[in-house]
């Protein structure tokens, strides 16, 4: 297994780019599924189980192919050993990996956290695009407090207008 | 019993018999080689024909035009990289590349004499094992079938090429795609658009025409090079016996894969070519050839998808269930006889039974001989030049495309997925796999929930009969012997 992981070291440069460009594109498509099956699948209002669900079978489809292109992304990355630049270590690639299994299960959670998510995997493309790291974590933090207080702000101007004598 | 067999002759040798297998054989191969004209479709139009006919004759039509078919596929499939029928589409994987490299005579030959052997075998196995086979067939239900197809699904392995990776992506998107119409179990929509026409999914033909047959043409319009498409004035050796004889275990392998594989109803020839062609890399001394024009590969396919043949027939006249589209009309034959299938015929019609079952033992030496007169008009095809050859094939693919359900919609499709197996190619993503999880999607997605239902949520349903734990096994060693086989190649090239 340990073979396996340490796949990156027989991969030439040229095969890189592609795992790179296809692993990208298949993330797009998997986040793409994530927002299609809410809108697109439509469930009964009686389902017997979660597994009968009409959503369960593409949402499980959605989750394979998304950790299957995160691990060809992973692919594109040069092991700190072999002396070629690199962007994130095998470790970091990992954490990533980690996070996202974590969400993916949750479809609830997952659509609260959509945009979030979503600027994770850009400012993610945006690292293999040789973004400064600093800039990366910058950019995720920011997002992500500019979506809580857009949130805020909005479930308070609701409460306002609501409120607001006509 | 010998009086059987002698009132079973009778009933045969009659010079009409003969002559519709000979004509069922001959329109399944020029069907069957035409992208688009499925073998359903051609069995379906012959069924008029057989109000006239007596049941030998009638049944012996239509078995000719399926086994014929199930053969013709491959024509198209090497020559002109467009599976003429789904079974063909693993052929494509070998195929291609042997004509490409001028062996296309070599590849047709290789490709007749497996479908032949295959055909042959499974009409041994019809003949003398129905009774065993019904029984098998009997216990595959829901979770045994599940399992079956989960351990089928490692077959993206064998056609990923040099990542598997990209082809599990590949693989993933079949699957996907195959979710897309009316849900089976609470028919509610699922990504259809509100179109009425993604309501019963996407078809099959389309797609598969689309992924293998468009990209070529797209390929030559793009290419500025115009040498690598440069007619082949020769259509390569003969096969010879040395070739045949390295592959013939394979063969042996393929039908046995097609014959189990083909009493099991509603998986059909696709699925079994694929998986003898799995298990051919896996055993071979040369799995690198594969995909690159080995003809182990083509041998497999074909053996796989021939070995079906005979053995759709087993839960038809043992048990009066239809495999498949072909063996539904043919029930609908032996029926407007007057005839029903099922254990009581082998009872009441036990000399017409070994009648139709000796007529398809000749069907697979005449199937030979009409063969050999294909592959003498078809090479020609490698001749013509390409400013022809690509418009026609364009030609067919829109006329195939359309001519399933007479639907503009398909052609629709049918382009979408040229474009997206162009992007494939460019990208080196294998688009076989994508196939192969459309395909077995549906199945595996319905199996699993069948058996879901039965067992009220439980998993355990999965465990409970031994042929689950058989495959179950076969499915973990599969995936081992991927892992170990990877390992050493990084160890070799590391």
């Amino acid at each position: 297994m340990r073979q396996i992981l340490r796949l990156g070291d027989s991969i030439s440069m040229a095969d890189r780019e592609l795992f790179r460009v296809v692993g990208v594109i298949f993330t797009l498509w998997a986040i793409l599924l994530f927002w299609m099956i809410p809108e697109y699948v439509r469930v009964p209002k009686a389902v017997d189980s979660p597994l009968l669900n009409p959503r369960f079978w593409p949402f499980t489809l959605a989750c394979l192919t998304a950790l299957v292109s995160l691990y060809s992304i992973s692919q594109s990355f040069v092991l700190p050993n072999s002396g070629a630049p690199w962007c994130l270590k095998p470790r970091e690639t990992a954490i990533l990996v980690a996070i996202f299994c974590v969400l993916a299960p949750i479809p609830y959670l997952l659509e609260e956290a959509g945009f979030v998510t979503v600027l994770a995997f850009v400012a993610l493309i945006l690292n293999y695009l040789k973004e400064k790291r600093w800039r990366l974590g910058l950019f995720v933090w920011i997002s992500a407090l500019s979506y809580v207080i857009a949130e805020f702000f909005s479930g308070f101007l609701g409460v306002l207008a609501e409120k607001w004598p006509s | 019993m010998t009086e059987v067999l002698l009132e079973s002759l009778d009933l045969l040798f009659l010079p009409i018999n003969f002559f519709v297998l000979v004509v069922g054989l001959a329109v399944g191969i020029v069907m069957g080689a035409i992208p688009g004209m499925t073998t359903p479709m051609a069995v379906a139009l012959a069924l008029p024909f057989t109000f006239s006919l007596s049941p030998v004759a009638g049944v012996l039509l239509l078995l000719g035009i399926y086994k014929g078919g199930l053969y013709g596929g491959s024509i198209s499939a090497i020559l002109i990289r467009t599976p003429g029928t789904p079974a063909a589409a693993c052929t494509v994987l070998d195929g291609g590349p042997l004509a490409q490299k001028g062996q296309s005579k070599k590849a047709l030959q290789m490709a007749l004499y497996s479908s032949c052997l295959a055909d042959f075998m499974s009409n041994l196995a019809l003949i003398g094992l129905t009774g065993y086979l019904a029984t098998l067939a009997l216990r595959f239900g829901p979770p045994e079938f599940f399992t079956l197809i989960l351990f089928s699904l490692t077959i993206v392995a064998a056609v990923a090429g040099k990542s598997l990776p990209l082809g599990l992506l590949s693989g993933l998107l079949g699957l996907v795609l195959a979710t897309v119409g009316l849900d089976i179990v609470y028919g509610t929509q699922r990504f259809v658009f509100g179109s009425p026409d993604l309501m019963a999914g996407l078809n099959f033909l389309p797609l598969l025409i689309g992924l293998f047959a468009i990209p070529e043409v797209i390929s030559y319009y793009a290419s500025k090079n115009n040498e690598e498409f440069r007619p082949i004035r020769h259509s390569g050796e003969q096969l010879s016996f040395g070739e045949f004889k390295k592959s013939i275990r394979t063969i042996f392998r393929g039908s046995v894969i097609g014959v189990v594989l083909g009493v099991i109803p509603g998986i059909g020839g696709a699925p079994a070519a694929f998986l003898s062609y799995s298990e051919a890399r896996r055993t071979s001394k040369t799995p690198e050839e594969f995909g690159n024009g080995s003809l182990e590969g083509v041998a497999a396919s074909e053996s796989g998808n021939s070995g079906v043949s005979g053995a759709t027939m087993v839960p038809l006249l043992a048990l009066g269930v239809p495999g498949d589209v072909t063996t539904a009309v043919i029930l609908g034959a032996f029926m407007i006889h007057g005839l029903r299938p099922g254990p009581s015929m082998f009872s009441e019609n036990e000399s017409m039974i070994y009648a139709i079952f000796i007529g398809l033992i000749f069907a697979s030496l005449i199937m030979l001989i009409l063969g050999f007169l294909a592959i003498r008009m078809a090479s020609k095809i490698t001749q013509v030049s390409p400013q022809y050859l690509y418009p026609t094939i364009l030609v067919f693919c829109v006329f195939g495309s359309y001519a399933v359900n007479s639907s503009s919609f398909d052609v629709l499709v049918m382009i979408i997925f040229g474009a997206l197996g162009y992007a494939f190619k460019r990208l080196q993503i294998p688009t076989a796999p994508l196939l192969i999880g459309f395909i077995l999607g549906p199945l595996l997605e319905d199996s699993f929930r069948q058996s879901i239902r039965i067992s009220d949520g439980s998993f355990f349903i999965f465990f409970q009969s031994y042929i689950c734990v058989l495959f179950w096994f076969l499915t973990v060693a599969s995936v081992g012997s991927i892992v170990r086989a990877r390992s050493k190649n990084l160890v070799l090239s590391g």
